[in-house]
């Protein structure tokens, strides 16, 4: 369980990972040299039923940002929530995540899919293609609209 | 042999973009003298293709279960459209991904293998032939893709002389 | 005819197929679709391959690709059998995937090792200093003058693209330091704060 100083009354937890998508070009990997670069995205929602927190990530791997995909996967992560009517509302009846948990999550979600990454490249041409470290903190704060 | 690769707009969307391909200065191209081709005597099925290929453009992305894949040589890409075993009606394409296809041609499939048929075995080996172009660009860069990763920008015309 | 005849003649083959089309049969055809790609991935999120989920269903693999294929006319029971083999509620198939978002981001970053031997300076076309941040470090073993390797964070300059990340180098700085004290090589600290870096645009 996990608790936020800002927020002690939501606690959430890992509870599910689904590897919804895999995909590697063996003979353009092959051809892959030292670098690699990595397009992320990522993407959090709240399922108020479920009372649960879905996060999306998806990491496609080139060498060079125009260059044929490597290799993609993506990943869900569904965290059960305790507390989640201590969440808050806006105007359009949008549920508020405070930017403490929104950190954490992204967080988690990147370290996790960066170990699934590996254990898929292990072996592989792609065996070094291991997704840098990133400070979540510096993304912008996108409020996502209909 | 020289071609152009153009996006179909009635077809393209959010999730896909559906590409065709212009052959020799040919006035159609490659799909739409297949949809001419097939439609009187092939009507639902071509009804069918044009619409599943609507819906992979705007809603689910050309996904790999979508296809038959390993049409072609390994790696190329090359792939025919899954067509119902009830009707017969092939399209051949080039899939990268959920995000881009290159319609090729097709025709009735009456035989076992599409080397056993005359029409098909054209389509697959001037698939074959284009896709080992279309790759070649990208290696070589004067192919890329756009942000959106579902549009193809740079030189699309592709000459005989340019690829030696 | 001359060619932008020819080109309006063929555009309006597909138009006129397009419009040909009845409403109905381009839903059925759209819902096939969405319902297998919805089943493909609960498979996949599952963990299942389709011979697996061929096994759980008692059918073929073939006839799973039929299912798959967007092209399948299915029965409510053998949406049941599906949904049973599945663990979700036959009502799971139709279901919009998508919860409430409240968060979306698209970034690149980019990851590069380099073997050098040349002495400690940044190699020409790497990056300034301003726009990224290159560690050197030494094998205690080998030649003290030797790099063995070099960590940079290449900028990619795409406007769409904003890098936001680091090679953060969060570890022990003990193990970097050569046995033999070369007043030549330069050394850099590498603590997780120092390496944090990032670029707005």
């Amino acid at each position: 369980m996990s608790k936020t100083k800002e927020n002690p009354n939501i606690d959430f937890h890992l509870a599910q990972i689904e590897e919804v998508g895999f995909s590697m070009n063996l003979p353009e990997a092959s051809k892959a040299s030292a670098g690699f670069q990595f397009n992320i995205f990522l993407e959090a929602g709240v399922n108020p039923d479920k009372r649960r927190f879905v996060v999306d990530n998806r990491v496609e791997i080139r060498t060079e940002v125009n260059e044929p995909l490597l290799a993609h996967l993506i990943v869900r992560y569904i965290f059960d929530l305790v507390g989640f009517e201590n969440l808050k509302k806006n105007k359009k009846g949008v549920h508020i995540i405070p930017p403490s948990i929104q950190l954490a999550l992204n967080t988690i979600a990147l370290s996790t899919t960066r170990g699934l990454l590996f254990a898929r490249f292990k072996g592989t041409p792609l065996h070094n293609a291991i997704l840098p470290l990133i400070d979540a903190s510096n993304f912008s704060v996108n409020e996502v609209e209909d | 042999m020289n071609f152009e690769l153009k996006k179909i707009s009635q077809l393209s969307g959010k999730q896909a973009s559906v590409y065709t391909v212009f052959l020799d200065d040919a006035p159609e191209s490659i799909f739409h003298r297949f949809l001419a081709d097939y439609q009187a005597e092939y009507n639902e099925e071509i009804n069918d293709i044009v619409t599943r290929l609507k819906v992979i453009g705007q809603k689910t992305g050309a996904r790999a279960q979508f296809f038959k894949p390993n049409e072609g040589e390994y790696g190329d890409l090359v792939e025919a459209l899954y067509d119902d075993p009830e009707k017969k009606l092939r399209l051949y394409c080039m899939r990268f991904g959920g995000d881009c296809i290159i319609l090729g041609g097709g025709g009735p499939k009456t035989t076992r293998t599409w080397q056993e048929d005359e029409n098909l075995a054209y389509n697959v080996r001037l698939m074959i032939t284009m896709a080992k172009r279309v790759h070649q660009r990208f290696t070589d860069g004067d192919l890329k893709w756009a942000s959106n990763y579902k549009d193809m920008s740079g030189d699309l015309v592709f000459k005989e002389e340019d690829d030696e | 005819m001359n060619k932008e005849h020819q080109k309006e003649e063929q555009t309006s083959v597909l138009d006129a197929i397009l419009e040909r089309i009845s409403l109905s049969d381009q839903r059925k055809t759209e819902d096939r679709m969405l319902l297998a790609a919805k089943i493909d991935d609960l498979i996949k999120g599952r963990g299942l391959t389709k011979t697996g989920f061929a096994s759980l269903v008692g059918q073929r693999p073939s006839v799973i690709s039929k299912w798959l294929s967007g092209t399948h006319n299915f029965t409510q029971d053998t949406l049941t059998e599906i949904s049973l083999a599945l663990d979700v509620p036959l009502m799971e198939l139709f279901k919009k995937k998508e919860p409430e978002l409240f968060f979306k981001a698209e970034f690149s970053v980019g990851s590069g090792v380099f073997m050098s031997h040349s002495h400690l300076r940044p190699l020409g076309g790497l990056l300034e200093p301003a726009l990224g941040i290159t560690h050197y470090w030494h094998d205690p073993n080998s030649p003290a003058l030797a790099v063995t390797g070099i960590l940079s964070v290449p900028q990619h300059i795409i406007p769409d693209w904003v890098v936001l990340s680091s090679m953060s180098w969060a570890g022990n700085n003990a193990v970097y330091y050569p046995k033999k004290k070369d007043p030549t090589l330069e050394r850099h600290s590498h603590t997780a704060e120092e390496d944090n870096y990032a670029i707005k645009v």
